[in-house]
Order: structure tokens, then sequence, then C-alpha cells
């Protein structure tokens, strides 16, 4: 290995002081193989970059983040007792969750429909902080995404226009909340801020107007409500101004 | 910053800490072990995380230092005794790389990169980290962390260009 060739490698991420730069830049100009070589490893950069930003895709195990969510403050600055002691008491603690009905869910979130809009929530804490890989399909496929998740989810839609509330429709995601398919719709403000509009098979049809609820659940608003044969809700961070007038104007649009 | 917060701003970087963890495991169930422990751990020690500091630099050195530990319980479990961590295999890198015989094998993948060369380039290249950042995380000189990185992209060019390259 050379030394310059080990610069290039330093230049690229730039950890080269400014005359160590210069001295590259000028080496770069008068010497093809040294500007090939920096070609090759930009080459590798780029190819790695591209794969490792793709295993922020995988599904984050939604049992996780659900204890992560479920979890109570310590008192004290340090447990006295070993990891494994409370990994142990917190699984016998789900095992009771799970057989008696979801109770630690119901410490957090009100009792209807519980149960989808805290995996929703969960999930938006996943993904409305990812950047490249905010959807799985993106917003290029829109009549994809419809006939997709409109089949998978048994419930017919139109992606909503809201660029009146200056967003932007990114792509979609297909989720599983309460045993059931959701379809994911995610929209991106202009300053990065992520709202989801998800939708499922409802229990029953609902007929008349549309009745919209808010709701908070783990520092997310909600704006929820039924229409025909499908639940829908609209989420975003708290305190966020406008998210049922949002709502509104999706639902006259699905 | 709020316990709920601190929770919400954990479960956002779960992405990132999984992808750290197979970093530092090669392995998918191992690397979700990992990070399960890390966050309980972490929530146990919230107390102690500075918010003036980025949670997800805070997160990453739980990670790495549990990760640590379980290697030396590894190698206390095979007999091998207490071991350095900078003496374990799994963490050490210098010089025992056969480059030639890896680059055949590396295939333009990342996952196939050594262990020791592929956690460095990925703490750079898709964390954004600088070198002396990934040194004091890693517990390396500065000087190892270029040539790391360095050795794996010049694996991957080599593979890359090798016939049969199955990248992508």
């Amino acid at each position: 290995m050379t030394d310059i060739s080990l610069k290039l490698s330093a230049y690229l991420d730039g950890e080269l002081d400014v005359a160590e730069a210069a001295a590259i830049e000028t080496r770069l100009a008068a010497d093809p193989e040294a500007q090939a070589e920096l070609d090759a490893l930009i080459s590798a950069h780029a190819a790695a970059q591209e794969q490792y930003d793709a295993e922020l895709s995988h599904p984050v195990p939604l049992t996780l983040a659900k204890k992560i969510k479920a979890a109570r403050p310590t008192s004290g600055p340090r447990p006295s007792r070993p990891i494994w002691g409370t990994l142990a008491a917190s699984l016998v603690v789900f095992m009771i969750g799970g057989v008696g009905g979801y109770l630690l869910k119901d410490q957090t979130a009100p009792p209807r429909t519980t149960g989808w809009l805290s995996d929703i929530a969960d999930y938006h804490g996943v993904y409305a902080s990812q950047t490249r890989h905010l959807v799985e399909v993106g917003a290029n496929e829109a009549q994809h995404i419809e006939t997709w998740l409109g089949k998978t989810v048994g419930v017919s839609f139109t992606i909503p226009d809201l660029s009146g509330f200056d967003l932007t429709f990114e792509g979609a995601r297909l989720l599983v909340a309460n045993g059931k398919p959701v379809a994911q719709l995610m929209y991106r403000q202009g300053d990065g801020t992520v709202i989801a509009l998800c939708l499922q098979r409802s229990g029953a049809p609902t007929a008349g107007a549309p009745t919209f609820t808010d709701r908070t659940i783990n520092n997310f608003d909600f704006v929820t409500w039924s229409a025909g044969n499908a639940d829908y809700v609209v989420i975003g961070p708290r305190g966020l101004p406008g998210l049922k007038a949002m709502a509104s104007e999706a639902s006259l649009a699905l | 910053m709020t316990f709920d917060q601190f929770k919400t701003e954990m479960i956002g970087l779960l992405p990132r800490l999984r992808r750290f963890a197979r970093s530092l495991t090669r392995s998918g169930p191992d690397a979700d072990d990992l990070l399960q422990d890390a966050c309980t751990t972490a929530l146990q020690r919230w107390q102690q995380y500075d918010p003036a500091q980025p949670l997800d630099r805070w997160m990453f050195r739980v990670v790495r230092n549990l990760w640590i530990s379980e290697i030396r319980k590894r190698k206390v479990r095979h007999g091998e005794g207490q071991v350095p961590a900078e003496e374990a295999t799994e963490l050490r890198a210098e010089d025992t790389v056969n480059e030639r015989i890896a680059a055949q094998q590396v295939r333009g993948k990342v996952e196939d990169l050594p262990q020791d060369l592929s956690q460095p380039l990925m703490l750079v290249c898709a964390e954004g980290y600088s070198y002396r950042e990934v040194s004091e995380l890693l517990g390396i000189p500065i000087g190892t962390v270029m040539s790391r990185i360095h050795r794996a992209r010049k694996l991957l060019v080599s593979s890359l260009s090798a016939p049969g390259c199955v990248a992508k």
C-alpha cells in the first residue's frame, strides 16, 4: 500500500488538512494513474454506501420497539440487577401481556382500536426518521401502490393530493397492525416533517359523514375516522397544527 | 430530555443500531440479541446519558461495549481465559487478513469484508463518522482507522473488477 494510495482514501473522506488536500489535487491533475485509482475508490465507496443503506430497509423487530415503549424509568443511575435478570422479567411481563390482552399497551393508550393505533405509532417512530429509506415503493409507482395495497388491504383507495398542506407524497409501505394488513402512505413537508396516512379494512361498514377524533399516543398526534369498509388515521409529530384539516382533505379524496 | 423522549429517539435509531450490531456480530440472530441487550442497558442507564451529546453516538458505544463483554465471556467459556478486547480475534485486524484470498471472497459485497475492515468503513461511509470518532468508538489509533478503511475499499475495488462479481 503506497502513501499516495492511502492518502487518496483519506482525501475522499475529507480527512486531509488543506495543504495535504491541495497537494493531492495537484498530483491528481498531473497523474492519470492516481486519478484512475481515486475513481475506483469512489466507485467502491458508492457501492458500499448503497449496500449499507439497504440494510436500513430491513424491518425492525416490532416486539423490541414495544418493549422500549413500555419500559419504565429506573430511579437510580445504575441497575443492581444483572441485565439478563431484567430481560427475563420483561419477557415474563410480555408473556402475561400477550395472554391477558396487551395489558401494557392499555396503560398508555385508550382502549378502543388501541391495537392498531399503538402499532402504527411504533412503526411511525421507526420509519419517520428514515431519509433515503422512508418508503418501500416510491411515489413514482403511485398506480402500482393503489393496486397493490388496495388489493392486499382489501380497501380500494386513491392516493390523496395533500400538496395544499405543503405535503409531498413520497411513497408507501405495507405494514401489519393488530394482525391485519395496513397501507401506510407517507408524505413529507418542506421542512422534512413526515406525515403518514394509514388505512385498514374495518370490522363493520360505516355509513354517513365521517367523525374525526383526535388522540395522542407515544408522542404522536393521531386523527382517526371510519368510512365505508375502512378505518383511517393521519399521524404526525405531537403538536403539529392542521392535522385534522389534512385528515378532512384526505377523507374527501380517498 | 424526558424518559419518553429518550425512548422515542431510541426507537427511531433502531434500524441504524441494528446495522451497527450486524457489523460487529456478522450474524442476524446475534445482532438482534445484542441490540436487545443494548436497548435494555440504555433504558436502565438513561440518566447517565448527556442530552448535549448525540444519542446515536452514546448508543453505539453501549452496543460496542456489550459486544466486547460478550466476546470476553465467549473466550472464557471456550477455556481461553480473559482476553483483552484489543487482542480478541473478532476485534483484531491488522495484518491478519490475507487480502489476496479475501478479494476473491468479497464479491463486491460489504457483508463479505472481514469484520475488522467493514466496521470502520460502515461508520465512515454510512454513518458519516470522522476518523477520530471511529478511533474513539472502536478504541484503535487513527492511522489504523485510515488503513483499514483504505484496505476495505481496495478489496471492494479488486472484487468489483473480478470476473463473476455478484455485487448488486
